[in-house]
């Protein structure tokens, strides 16, 4: 199992990483401090997720806190036997806290079998931005929905209550993934979630096709395009960061 | 032997099943006929355009409600805590006019069995909403009244299910617009998949509920913003 427990807090003058702990292929590098707020990037010392892996990440994003959690480059995620990937996420956010959680998009490589769950405990005033971009294979060598299962469950709670839910689960034997309903024809699939933040339009869609609405808590952007990049440049533009 | 168990599964008579069938006919005033749910964006961009497309958006349509409209209404059914499937039935419906059309369709359907039936599930869910603590969602108010009649759930939830692919249907032919012969063997082609969309509601974990299709929410998001619309969703 892959550990990984990051805290921030902000020191009356920015947001410093106040405690940090990994385990292997987990890597923290060392945060990029900016005027208005600090990134971190979590890295993998590893070429991608294999059959077995665990992952468990924990954030405690303090009072105050500013910050943008990126990784690099994308998470691959192997041929799987049938234990497959599991990955779980709690970020905690503290009370006037903001929060720009942009992982790395993911790609199912084909036989691969993945489940993850990502986790926001947040208050009223804080802000978070979180997003989910993931392929239907390696695309780019025309590898697609060739993985057995791929699972992903966001969730936000205030204050303990879920507010806003977004669950993602393809299992291409049970239906045609390619066309109504999932992709659409498209390779890729993003989903950006804002809360504590507006947003009045959206940025350019050239070559995307993208919709916002007003989720029951916070606003909601889905995307279907044809390159990762391309949809993080998108969620980058929504959120200025 | 074998005969009284066959006796005790056909029990169930017409008469218990009524109070589901009125609620699920097109007759039944909930406004279902002005909900569309992103289908008329597809219509728009000619995505669905015949008998073969409907038949694809339908049978996507019934896999991804087997875990959203479906699933709610069974898990309502079988008992699950209203209040708790309520707020994740919320937190789940992303795409506004998704969200709000089922809450509209909720409250009617609550305002009419009121006046018909008197049902103390539903007296409970309309208090509880009443009281802010629910939202109030159609699927979960189907699923009491599953509950209240203590009808077979498979067969109601089919019922429900059913309900599900004719009203879209009958959207299809209306927006396409498609004969309605054509509509109709797309309705029988993809009706018979309910069955098993009912199982996969019955057996899927609380936990699991709310799965979506990505392309379905982007369809009903972009309806918002379509430029002329016959329908509320």
């Amino acid at each position: 199992m892959s550990e990984l427990y990051i805290r921030t807090e902000y020191n009356g003058k920015r947001t410093v990483m106040t405690d940090s702990y990994f385990t292997s292929p987990c890597k923290v590098a060392k945060p990029f401090v900016y005027d208005n707020y600090t990134e971190i990037m979590v890295m993998m010392a590893s070429a991608g997720m294999l059959e077995g892996d665990t992952y468990e990440h924990i954030y405690d994003i303090c009072e105050g806190s500013r910050l943008k959690i990126t990784g690099q480059s994308y998470t691959k995620i192997f041929k799987c036997e049938s234990a497959g990937v599991e990955q779980n996420v709690k970020i905690r956010l503290g009370e006037n806290a903001m929060l720009y959680y942009c992982p790395c998009p993911v790609i199912p490589f084909g036989g691969s079998i993945f489940r993850s769950k990502t986790e926001f405990y947040i208050k009223k005033t804080s802000v978070l931005m979180f997003c989910d971009i993931f392929s239907c294979g390696r695309a780019a060598m025309g590898e697609r929905f060739l993985f057995k299962s791929y699972a992903a469950k966001n969730r936000v709670y205030i204050d303990g209550v879920p507010v806003f839910s977004d669950f993602t689960r393809l299992i291409p034997e049970e239906i045609e993934l390619s066309g109504t309903g999932f992709f659409e024809g498209y390779t890729h699939i993003g989903l950006i979630y804002i809360y504590g933040a507006d947003i009045d339009r959206l940025p350019d869609t050239e070559g995307l096709e993208a919709a916002m609405t007003r989720a029951s808590c916070g606003m909601c952007v889905k995307v279907l395009g044809n390159s990762a990049d391309e949809i993080v440049r998108f969620f980058n533009d929504i959120t200025g960061m | 032997m074998v005969m009284s168990i066959i006796t005790a599964i056909h029990t169930m008579s017409i008469t218990e099943f009524l109070p589901l069938i009125q609620s699920l006919d097109a007759l039944f005033p909930v406004g279902g006929f002005t909900l569309s749910n992103g289908l008329e964006t597809y219509v728009q961009k000619n995505i669905v355009c015949d008998k073969e497309t409907l038949i694809k958006f339908l049978k996507a349509y019934l896999y991804v409600a087997s875990y959203n409209d479906i699933a709610f209404c069974v898990k309502a059914a079988m008992g699950a805590d209203v209040s708790y499937l309520d707020r994740i039935c919320t937190s789940c419906k992303t795409p506004r006019e998704v969200r709000n059309g089922g809450m509209k369709m909720c409250s009617r359907f609550l305002k009419a069995h009121e006046a018909i039936s008197g049902s103390e599930q539903l007296k409970q869910y309309a208090e509880l909403i009443k009281k802010s603590e629910c939202a109030g969602h159609h699927c979960i108010a189907v699923g009491l009244l599953i509950r209240e009649k203590k009808l077979d759930i498979n067969m109601a939830a089919g019922l429900y299910a059913y309900n599900i692919l004719s009203t879209m249907t009958n959207h299809a032919v209306k927006l396409v617009p498609l004969r309605q012969l054509d509509g109709q063997k797309a309705l029988a082609e993809t009706a018979k998949g309910i069955e098993k969309a009912v199982q996969t509601a019955v057996k899927i974990d609380i936990d699991d509920l709310g799965a979506s299709g990505a392309g379905f929410d982007i369809r009903a998001m972009q309806h918002e913003k379509l430029y002329s619309r016959l329908y509320i969703s």
